[in-house]
């Protein structure tokens, strides 16, 4: 019964949505019908995040409980989530505290991990040959190189024709690559869409 | 400079430092740094959805309008649903907040994906090709080529031979192979952004690194 | 609920289960069992690489599928026979004659090919395993149009392996002797066979079985028969040595009497040595009468029948006369009660071959055939059961079989078994109908089947065996059902089985019965003899298969004994049970059959070459010393310190020398925009790339701060978005106050909106309000993203065409840039600032404002080039090293 239900509701609000796209100029109300319902998934996809990040503190505090390699850096987490949520709380998301708490912690760890990988990727392409030297694997270097090549500063500025040339050469390939993808992205996403609508998918538990 | 910003920016300092001991190796200040960065984003995001959805929401709650009201009420009570998934008894109580969500989402993905890619780039891949002058009808001819090869790179579709083993067919094979290639170029250039995104990333670090220690020695 | 036996632990599990669910073993084997009908599969292609003599079989089969079809409907089939487990291995011998064994080899009727081949045989449909197919290719005889064992056969077949699963022992009610091919494990079975040494056609019927009778009266005490009589001289003096080189399961066969011929007590000690022996070393010539002898062969097993029967020929007396010496070496200890008729006695047989008529109903017996048939039981002695009524004219003269008092535990027609089996209430569910039938029946084994049960008897002390089982519907009732199979020993059923494909010679032939019984008198049926085989034309046996034939038969411990068909052509001809009788899947079945597969010389020395390999895996290795730090590392390190180095050093030192073409393609869009429009912004990338979008989108906010005094307004697909957008106010220098920035404030010159959860629902419905977005003048997508760009770009693009027509300026991380170039080529994106690259190009139009890109552009170059340079020459090195690695191991 519950299956039922929920898989009712999940291709109800679909199907209005669906109907709000393509008939909000014969019938409105299904227009109206698609930003309520989509306003309800902010909210409901608010609260996920939110059950997220409450399992994750669940999570680091049973591996501390149970004080399993690295509860210690879990405790950290957890001591770190609980002060800044509290801030926030308090002194709400624009405080100096929580703009510390940006400018200090987030944005430079986290643009440091994808500094780290400047270094990384160096590595990986030098050991890219060693591992594959098939065709495609030589077209991925040589393509990745040359469009590098032709992109960076140069001391002397860009070359006359061939930096322009080798530009334009790659991005109209890696257009046309990349529009393929893109609607193959697309059929993909409509074919998960209708299997859910239809269904036959039901990742919100109705299996 | 104010002290919250020095400490900010001291903080920062190490923390970057920290990250990039990782380059040596695996190393406990790393993980510090990163399981210090986890709890902080964590908790200022979950600061950002309390606040600035779920108890601005409630706050905006229509009082004298029961209708409005109680749609009003529905999503929060739906979110609340969903804190049931946190406990495995009365889990299934969340299922229809996530029925909702699914079902808008992908309602949403297909309209959006029908008429914001499919349709316009499909379109756009034929009218590339510009019979009226040289580069238009080798530029537009060369996009085609690579979106319909690409495409069929993804084509799976096959039979099964007469000796046992399962082919595409011949031209589907070609023209797939055709569409490696394309992808090849494609992946190689999205990885040189990417290179340029970290690149840029450190060296921004490294920028901040050397205006703090300027800021600090007075240079 | 069913319940069947699992094959690994032996407990009892629900047949609906497919695994055990003690053991976990699969009940539902994929195996095919003799017997089971396997499943159609297409392997034709398969076809190629068949040996040749399976193609034999393989084309005899579609020959036999044809001629099945031309036969007359009211012939019954042919098909119905005993699975050909060994089809084919004459054929192989054709083929491959160099490396056939000498025991097979010496199948002379299989493998001589004096006569063209048989017709082809049956459709394998109804024959899965049609184990004499082999054995009617050599033989010369027409195959036989119906014999009565027609309906009995097939359901030998099918219920093959129950036969091995039998623990209870019982008597066989015929027992038939087979021409088993040279090494074959399945051979074990013959020990329980006993030889089987009369012709069909022998004229003097039954009458040895009064003298057989009179031999298990005279006596309780085994008493060797009298060599004169039928036995050539010689054979008297040559004893019965060769007893010793049979094992169990040997029988001699008809052709040589003189080793079948036991001379006296003392010569007994051979028995002592039985199952010690494989085959006897010197086989005894084949008697000039051998050929004549085995025209039974012909009515055996039931397969074929010669369509025009020869006319009978009376077997030579001295053939089969050692078979009366053979009685006389031990006498049963009880003999079997007086039966009233042969033709009552075997009337059994011919419900057996019916499988359909009711158990207890006589059947009129042929008296001409099945005396003719059963004349050679004449000879077997006391080995054979001893009616009453026949006489014996062998035993007769001999006067020292003359029986005194019925020995207790004689029993030489042995039934008690089968019907003991009958209160098996678990067997009978397993037990076919026409199983059920011949357990019902009143049985008496074959002529000679228990001819030389007597043998046991001689090994161990006499002793009484209970009064058969209510069931015995037979005039004389067996005294005991002590079977004549005894397969106690272990899985000696599967082991048997597993020896169908042993080439080389089994190894029961070494050891020695463990349970030997002592044949039962019973009723003698004349029914298996009595309309085919006739004609037969003798077959010539191997040597060793001869000297096996008269043998007791003593595999411990059977109880599959319960049907057992008597092989009626080739080699195996007059070999009774030979091809056990049991149901398939019986719950008594001790183990899964495994078959043992021949392994080349070639699989072999890969096998020893595969436990080379997993024994040299638990070997322990000597540990390669590990370096103190790896190259990788190295490298590893090498480049981070350079990296870290170089563009510390340019950052440092502020190096701004890398010229930068300016390109006005970029600020054309923000031009053509009106004055003070509010603007909307996307904040949709995460605090690591907030230093390249502040950078990229630095000149362009700037743009629209400075020449048109754009309103702001920020959205943010991140919970950390409220805190990026502080930092991309600061770092463009906007928020700052003047005149280091352009004074822009929160809530006055700039909004933030908030964090929009909900990916592609929370854009669609930002963005679903059209008249919301009608007041931007344009909407500017900060993005580092493809998948959440992609959702901006197709929601903008699905709310509608006055959204829509919107100018869209995506900002976008240089990793995001190429994967958003369609949309910006299509049209859909109006502008697209490409990280670093683009954003340098749009400051140095701006006057170098606000600085960012500037200031990393020279690093941004020589970082490029070191990683570039890198690429190139650890690239090339590998690819050398990985070419020179190709070309060594292509060396």
């Amino acid at each position: 019964m519950m299956r039922v239900l929920t898989a009712a509701l999940a291709i109800a609000s679909g199907i209005i949505v669906l109907l709000g796209y393509f008939l909000r100029q014969v019938f409105p109300l299904f227009e109206q019908l698609r930003l309520l319902l989509t306003d309800w998934a902010v909210v409901i996809a608010a609260a996920a995040v939110l059950v997220g990040i409450l399992n994750l503190v669940t999570v680091q505090m049973d591996k501390l409980r149970a004080r399993q390699p690295g509860g210690l850096y879990g405790a950290l987490m957890v001591f770190a989530l609980v002060v800044t949520f509290g801030l926030g709380l308090v002194f709400g998301t624009d405080h100096t505290f929580l703009r510390a708490a940006m400018d200090a912690v987030i944005a430079p760890v986290e643009a440091s991990l994808l500094a780290i990988l400047a270094v990384t990727l160096v590595y990986a392409s030098i050991r890219l040959l060693r591992r594959r030297t098939d065709l495609m694997s030589v077209i991925f270097l040589v393509a990745m190189l040359l469009f590098l090549i032709a992109a960076m500063p140069k001391p002397f500025g860009p070359l006359p024709l061939v930096d322009q040339l080798i530009l334009d050469l790659t991005s109209l390939l890696s257009t046309a690559g990349a529009r393929g993808l893109l609607i193959g992205v697309a059929l993909g996403t409509l074919l998960t869409g209708l299997r859910v609508l239809f269904g036959m998918d039901r990742p919100y538990g109705g299996n | 400079m104010p002290l919250i910003e020095f400490v900010s920016a001291i903080v920062g300092f190490v923390l970057t430092l920290m990250v990039f001991s990782y380059l040596i190796g695996d190393n406990p200040l790393f993980r510090f740094a990163v399981y210090l960065f986890v709890g902080v984003a964590s908790g200022y995001a979950a600061a950002v959805i309390v606040n600035d959805i779920l108890l601005a929401r409630l706050q905006s709650l229509p009082l004298g309008d029961p209708a409005l009201l109680v749609i009003g009420l529905i999503p929060l009570l739906l979110a609340a649903t969903l804190l049931a998934k946190l406990f495995p008894r009365i889990s299934w109580l969340g299922n229809f907040a996530m029925a909702v969500l699914v079902g808008v989402g992908a309602a949403t993905a297909i309209g959006g994906a029908l008429t914001g890619t499919l349709i316009p780039q499909a379109e756009a891949a034929v009218d590339a090709v510009d019979p009226r002058s040289l580069t238009g009808l080798v530029g537009g001819g060369v996009m085609l080529l690579g979106t319909v090869t690409t495409l069929a790179y993804f084509q799976f579709g096959a039979k099964r031979a007469a000796d046992g083993t399962v082919k595409r067919n011949a031209a589907v094979e070609a023209l797939a192979w055709v569409g490696r290639v394309f992808i090849a170029v494609t992946l190689g250039v999205v990885f040189a952004g990417v290179y340029t995104a970290a690149l840029t990333a450190l060296i921004e670090r490294l920028n901040s690194l050397i205006l703090f220690l300027k800021s600090i020695l007075g240079l | 609920m069913a319940e069947i036996r699992c094959p690994n632990c032996g407990k009892e599990t629900p047949d609906f289960l497919d695994f055990c669910q003690f053991c976990q073993t699969p009940l539902q084997q994929d195996l095919i069992h003799i017997g089971e009908e396997p499943t159609k599969k297409d392997t034709g292609e398969l076809e190629q690489i068949l040996p040749d003599w399976l193609k034999e079989v393989r084309q005899q089969g579609l020959e036999e599928a044809e001629d099945e079809a031309l036969r007359p409907p009211g012939k019954p089939k042919v098909t119905d026979e005993p699975p050909d487990l060994l089809a084919g291995l004459m054929s192989q011998a054709e083929s491959e004659e160099e490396e056939l064994p000498d025991w097979l080899a010496g199948i002379s009727p299989s493998l001589k090919k004096e006569e063209p081949p048989p017709p082809p045989p049956p459709p394998k449909k109804e024959e899965p395993s049609s184990f004499f197919a082999q054995f009617r290719e050599a033989e010369t005889q027409p195959p036989a149009e119906e014999t009565p064992w027609s309906g009995l056969v097939e359901p030998v077949g099918r219920e093959l392996t129950d036969w091995f699963g039998q623990e209870e022992p019982s008597a066989p009610p015929f027992r038939e002797e087979t021409g088993a091919p040279a090494g074959e494990d399945w051979m074990k079975d013959l020990s329980a066979f006993t030889a089987e040494s009369a012709p069909a056609q022998e004229p003097e019927d039954l009458s040895w079985l009064r003298d057989l009778e009179a031999a298990s009266k005279a006596t309780e005490e085994p008493a060797a028969p009298k060599p004169e009589a039928a036995f050539p001289p010689s054979a008297s003096e040559e004893d019965l040595d060769w007893l010793t080189k049979l094992g169990a399961a040997s029988a001699p066969a008809f052709e040589e009497p003189a080793p079948a011929q036991p001379s006296s007590e003392e010569d007994l000690s051979w028995l002592d040595k039985l199952g010690g022996v494989t085959a006897p070393e010197e086989p005894a010539p084949a008697q000039p009468a051998g050929e004549e002898d085995l025209s039974w062969l012909d009515k055996l097993g039931g397969v074929t029948a010669p369509e025009e029967p020869a006319p009978a020929q009376p077997s030579a007396e001295e053939d089969l006369s050692w078979l009366d010496k053979l009685g006389g070496v031990t006498a049963p200890e009880e003999p079997a009660r007086a039966q009233p008729s042969v033709e009552e006695d075997l009337s059994w047989l011919k419900n057996l071959s019916a499988a359909k008529e009711p158990p207890t109903e006589p059947i009129p017996s042929q008296p001409a055939p099945a005396e003719e048939d059963l004349d050679w039981l004449k000879n077997l002695g006391i080995s054979a059961a001893p009616p009453s009524q026949p006489a014996a004219p062998a035993f007769a003269d001999t006067g020292e079989l003359q029986p005194k008092e019925p020995p207790a535990s004689a029993k030489p027609f042995q039934t008690a078994p089968l019907n003991e089996l009958l209160g098996d209430e678990a067997l009978r569910d397993t037990t076919p109908d026409w199983l059920k039938e011949a357990l019902e029946e009143p049985s008496m084994p074959l002529p000679g089947a228990t001819s030389l049960d007597w043998f046991a008897e001689q090994a161990k002390p006499p002793k009484e065996t209970p009064p058969p089982a209510p069931f015995d519907q037979t005039p004389g009732k067996p005294a005991a059902s002590t079977p004549a199979f005894d397969f106690s020993s272990g899985d000696s059923s599967a082991q048997d089985l597993d020896a169908l494909f042993d080439v080389e010679m089994p190894e029961w032939l070494k050891s020695e019965p463990e349970k030997p019984e002592t044949p039962q008198p019973g009723p003698v049926s004349t029914q298996p003899f009595t309309e085919e085989g006739e004609a037969l034309a003798p077959v010539e046996l191997p040597s060793w298969v001869q000297a096996m034939r008269p043998v007791d038969s003593a595999i411990s411990g059977t109880a599959a004994s319960v049907d057992m068909v008597t092989e009626r052509e080739g080699p195996l001809a007059g070999f009774r049970g030979v091809i056990p009788l049991v149901p398939v899947g019986s719950a008594l079945r001790p183990k899964a059959f495994s078959l043992k597969l021949q392994a080349g010389e070639e699989q072999q020395a890969a096998a020893a070459l595969l436990e080379q390999m997993i024994a040299s895996e638990t070997a322990a290795l000597p540990s390669k010393p590990a370096a103190v730090i790896s190259s990788q590392r190295a490298l590893r390190w090498a480049l981070s310190a350079l990296f870290l180095l170089v563009l510390t050093a340019v950052l440092w030192l502020g190096l701004q020398t890398m010229p930068i073409h300016p390109s006005s393609r970029l600020s054309d869009l923000i031009a053509s925009l009106p004055d003070a429009s509010p603007v909307l912004l996307v904040v949709d990338y995460e605090p690591a790339f907030a230093g390249e979008l502040e950078a990229s989108a630095g000149p362009l906010l700037d743009q629209l701060a400075l020449s048109k005094h754009a309103i702001f307004d920020f959205v943010a697909t991140s919970p950390n978005g409220a805190g990026l957008v502080e930092r991309l106010m600061l770092h463009t220098n906007l928020s700052k106050p003047f005149p280091a920035g352009l004074g822009y404030r929160a809530g006055e010159q700039y909004f933030n909106l908030g964090f929009l959860p909900g990916g592609a629902a929370g854009a669609a419905g930002f963005v679903g309000d059209p008249q919301k977005l009608s007041r931007y003048a344009a909407i500017l997508l900060l993005t580092d993203n493809v998948e959440t760009s992609r959702t901006w770009i197709e929601q903008l693009e699905a709310a509608g065409p006055e959204v829509a027509g919107k100018p869209l300026i995506v900002v976008s991380s240089a990793q995001a840039a190429p994967m958003l170039q369609p949309y910006a080529a299509s049209g859909q994106a109006n502008l697209l600032v490409n990280g670093l690259y683009d954003a340098a190009k749009y400051e140095a139009l701006n006057v170098s404002r606000p600085g960012l890109a500037r200031a990393y552009w020279d690093a941004l170059g020589f970082g490029l080039m070191m990683a570039v340079l890198a690429i190139v020459i650890g690239g090339a090195w590998n690819f050398y090293l990985r070419f020179r690695e190709k070309h060594a191991e292509t060396e």
